[in-house]
């Protein structure tokens, strides 16, 4: 008989909310036919904001039969979520605004997305987190399509609706072979091992299959091939938040997973998953940077610098299965999480801010050249600025969040004795702040070349960069409170 | 046998379809008489002449309708076991499926309102 | 030169297949029927359960190898109904039911709307290559053994399928108890679809 508890309903505040949210923006849009839709995005933060305030609220614990779990991981998680569509939301009203094509569906898919995100950092159980990565997925599919004119823009959405199809195949036919040896979906039976003796084998398999449907979604290598022309044909501010929200939320649940995984297969060190972890974990380090550096398209550069960060949060996820320096190591992916939200966002508002004004059809080839940004420093000061920090973050140079994320990441895995690759981290980093501050070379010393568009500023833009800036400084300067909030969520994972 | 037993009427009931579908086209053309003439080679369109090419577009509209029609057959699939154990479940399990309805009627309404139940 | 080696390349691939299939057909299967060396003759149901496993993977093959795309939709056709007829095995009428109802009476209309919808499919330039056939034999080659041995060698936790009962008001209880929170979840998944469909197919935006 169906019970559910108030603490049940609670605990799922956070995803309810953003799912009304997505509801009431739908309604609007066909409901209040005035044109005007200012308010959309507001409406957005506001319910974003909610949701984050709501996931402090809740009682800690197992809800649903264990099918979740409401505790400070996830409240990390969804705060770090929320927080991202808020900016995200302000990004796109402006974007959008320009075009012409700001619509309440827009909104309403990005908190539909944002729920199944928030409930997939509580998911304890791999057929919920099936269901909410499902959620997650459809609505970033229509978001990736919401300009369909265009060659660039139709091949993004097709292409990521092909691989988010056939990933979340493999994470479901891996989700039956792990039901096949446990005889459960949900993670703390699987962690318990195969029921029989000998079935060890069959809950390997459909671990690795669930893993590398959960690699597709976070871009690891060589998972990631879809990563760059998706990031570089969807819509900027599309881009912005799948590169933030997913990235989260499929963190959160590979890192759940991966936990799981390593008690089930017993032990971290000597068994193969720790192993196949960490060649992936390379890989994507490797490919992300390198492939980064002859990028002249600044939006297809950060796309690879997207998979390059994967490969730095995959050594964190990595270092967690050490018990002794997992607190470390979940706390440091979590940071770090929460810092490439802010700095992501940030640096594709500025490049969403710099396309020229038509459909995206109409766009040159180079509409996202490292040329259109020369000389940005005279024409736009403050935006030059902002996209200095935001590339001083990602490239990981102090005193921002970037830094003190990947020094945190860093510092995990030389505890957990993964020194070649905490080595193979710092050098890709150093690779990094190459092709970051290329860019901040052509800002501020190269000279504009004639006629070059001053790049569309709006109210709402300018907030939501200066909330991302001041969020990069402080989480760099004073990264203490968040840190050890951060800690705390990392402590309660088992 | 095996408790299979109970699907055997289906079976003949599958079996004869097939045979029967088999044995109506494949004894037309054995036995039929074969005149061909030009216009009972060219493509059948209902009486018509034949306009255009076979593979020609639909519009976008049969899409739209056959997704809605896929997204509210999946709602009935789901409501259907709800039905059968309506009165064991009670009004919390009216409940928790008025919460699951209600998501699909506000999907409804935007739907219609937004036009694209209209025909042109 | 080139597509003659794929031609070939893909039959023996098939033919692969065909072999692996039959090896564990032997190996495996018919062993159980012929205890020390007393032929027993397979019961009806295994013989129709293997005829339906059969027409499945034959089903699925059609998809992934015809070259007409109507073709691979009726492929598609005789793989969802292998399936509904393996439920029926499991005794889940149900779940056979629910699977004639919205893959085939749904979904694969939906996809055949989906095909006519798009003539001109061959012309749409894609910029990256794909891996092509050597690229899939390759990963076929890393995955299918791996996985097929995995199958084989495992000791499965078998269930006897249940008596054929009716199952639908207990799926109906496990909705409302057990699985509560995924059903739930499911409306959205549901929701956003539904969004989805109407995004996609809308006209262009303009401002207005």
């Amino acid at each position: 008989m169906p019970t559910v508890s108030s603490q049940d309903v609670l605990a799922l505040a956070p995803v309810a909310i953003l799912a009304l949210g997505g509801i009431a923006l739908l309604l609007s849009e066909v409901f209040l036919t005035s044109g005007k839709r200012g308010y959309q995005a507001f409406l957005t933060v506001l319910f974003a904001a909610t949701a984050g305030l709501t996931a402090f609220g809740a009682t800690p614990g197992k809800v649903f039969a264990g099918q979740a779990t409401a505790d400070a991981f996830s409240a990390f998680v969804t705060i770090t979520v929320s927080f991202g569509l808020a900016l995200a939301a302000l990004v796109s009203a402006s974007w959008l605004d320009a075009r012409g094509a700001e619509r309440g569906e827009f909104y309403a898919l990005s908190l539909f997305a944002a729920s199944g995100m928030s409930l997939l950092g509580m998911a304890s159980d791999l057929l919920v987190a099936f269901v909410a990565i499902e959620i997650m997925s459809l609505s970033t599919y229509a978001l990736a399509a919401w300009m369909r004119r265009g060659k660039k823009p139709a091949e993004a959405a097709f292409k990521y609706f092909i691989l988010g199809a056939f990933s979340s195949a493999l994470l479901l036919y891996g989700t039956s072979l792990v039901f096949g040896a446990t005889g459960s979906t949900l993670l703390s039976d699987v962690a318990r091992g195969p029921l029989q003796a000998g079935g060890s084998a069959l809950l390997s398999a459909g671990l690795v299959l669930v893993a590398a449907g959960l690699a597709f979604k976070v871009a690891a290598v060589p998972f990631h091939v879809w990563t760059p022309d998706v990031y570089e044909g969807a819509p900027t501010p599309v881009t912005a938040f799948m590169a933030a929200g997913v990235k989260t939320a499929a963190f959160a649940i590979l890192a759940r997973t991966v936990l799981a995984a390593y008690a089930a297969t017993g032990g971290a060190a000597d068994s193969a998953f720790p192993r196949v972890l960490a060649v992936l974990a390379l890989l994507t380090m490797l490919v992300g940077n390198l492939f980064a550096v002859p990028q002249r398209s600044v939006k297809r550069m950060l796309a690879y610098s997207s998979i390059a960060h994967a490969g730095y949060l995959l050594l964190g996820v990595l270092a967690a299965g050490l018990p002794a320096v997992r607190e470390r190591a979940l706390s440091g992916v979590l940071f770090y999480l929460a810092s490439y939200t802010a700095s992501a966002i940030g640096a594709f508002a500025v490049v969403g801010a710099l396309e020229s004004n038509g459909q995206p059809g109409d766009e040159p080839a180079d509409a996202w050249d490292l040329e259109r940004l020369a000389g940005l420093s005279r024409r736009r000061p403050l935006l030059a600025f902002a996209m200095t920090v935001f590339m001083l973050s990602l490239a990981g140079v102090p005193p921002t969040a970037g830094f003190v994320a990947k020094l945190l990441v860093f510092q995990a895995a030389v505890g957990a004795q993964y020194l070649a690759l905490a080595v193979v981290g710092v050098l890709t980093s150093a690779l990094g702040a190459y092709y970051y501050l290329r860019v901040v070379v052509y800002m501020y010393m190269r000279p504009a070349a004639e006629g070059e568009p001053a790049g569309v500023t709006s109210p709402v833009l300018s907030v939501a960069l200066a909330v991302a800036v001041a969020a990069v400084v402080v989480l760099g300067i004073g990264s203490e409170p968040v840190a050890s909030l951060a800690r705390a969520a990392a402590a309660v994972v088992r | 046998m095996t408790p299979l037993e109970s699907y055997f009427p289906l079976a003949v009931v599958f079996a004869l379809a097939l045979v029967l579908g088999l044995a109506l086209v494949g004894l037309a053309a054995l036995l039929g008489p074969r005149r061909p003439s030009r216009v009972k080679e060219a493509p059948f369109e209902c009486g018509s002449d034949p306009v255009g090419d076979a593979r020609g577009r639909f519009g976008v509209k049969f899409y739209v309708i056959a997704l809605l029609f896929v997204v509210f057959d999946i709602e009935a699939v789901f409501i259907y076991p709800w039905a059968v154990q309506v009165r064991e479940l009670g009004w919390n399990g009216f409940a928790t499926m008025a919460v699951f309805a209600a998501t699909l009627v506000a999907g409804l309404a935007y739907v219609w309102k937004k036009g694209a139940l209209d025909w042109e | 030169m080139n597509r003659t080696f794929s031609k070939l390349a893909l039959w023996a691939f098939l033919a692969l297949l065909v072999a692996l299939f039959l090896g564990y057909f032997i190996t495996r299967v018919l062993p159980d029927y012929l205890p020390a060396g007393r032929a027993v003759p397979p019961r009806l149901g295994d013989l129709v359960f293997y005829a339906c496993a059969a027409a499945t993977v034959a089903g699925a093959a059609g998809v992934a190898f015809s070259r007409n795309i109507v073709w691979s939709c009726i492929g598609l056709l005789i793989a969802l109904l292998g399936t509904a007829a393996l439920y029926v095995f499991l005794s889940a009428d149900f779940l056979a039911v629910a699977q004639l109802l919205v893959y085939i009476g749904g979904v694969l209309v939906l996809i055949l709307f989906a095909v006519m919808l798009t003539n001109r499919i061959g012309e749409v330039n894609v910029s990256n290559q794909s891996l092509g056939l050597g690229g899939g034999l390759a990963v076929f080659a890393a995955v299918a053994p791996l996985l097929m041995l995995v199958a084989v060698l495992v000791p499965w936790p078998v269930r006897p399928p249940g008596p054929m009962a009716p199952t639908t008001a207990r799926i109906g209880d496990e909705f409302l108890s057990t699985w509560l929170l995924p059903f739930e979840v499911a409306s959205v998944v549901l929701l956003a679809t539904l969004v989805g469909a109407v995004v996609m197919a809308r006209k262009e935006l303009k401002a207005d």
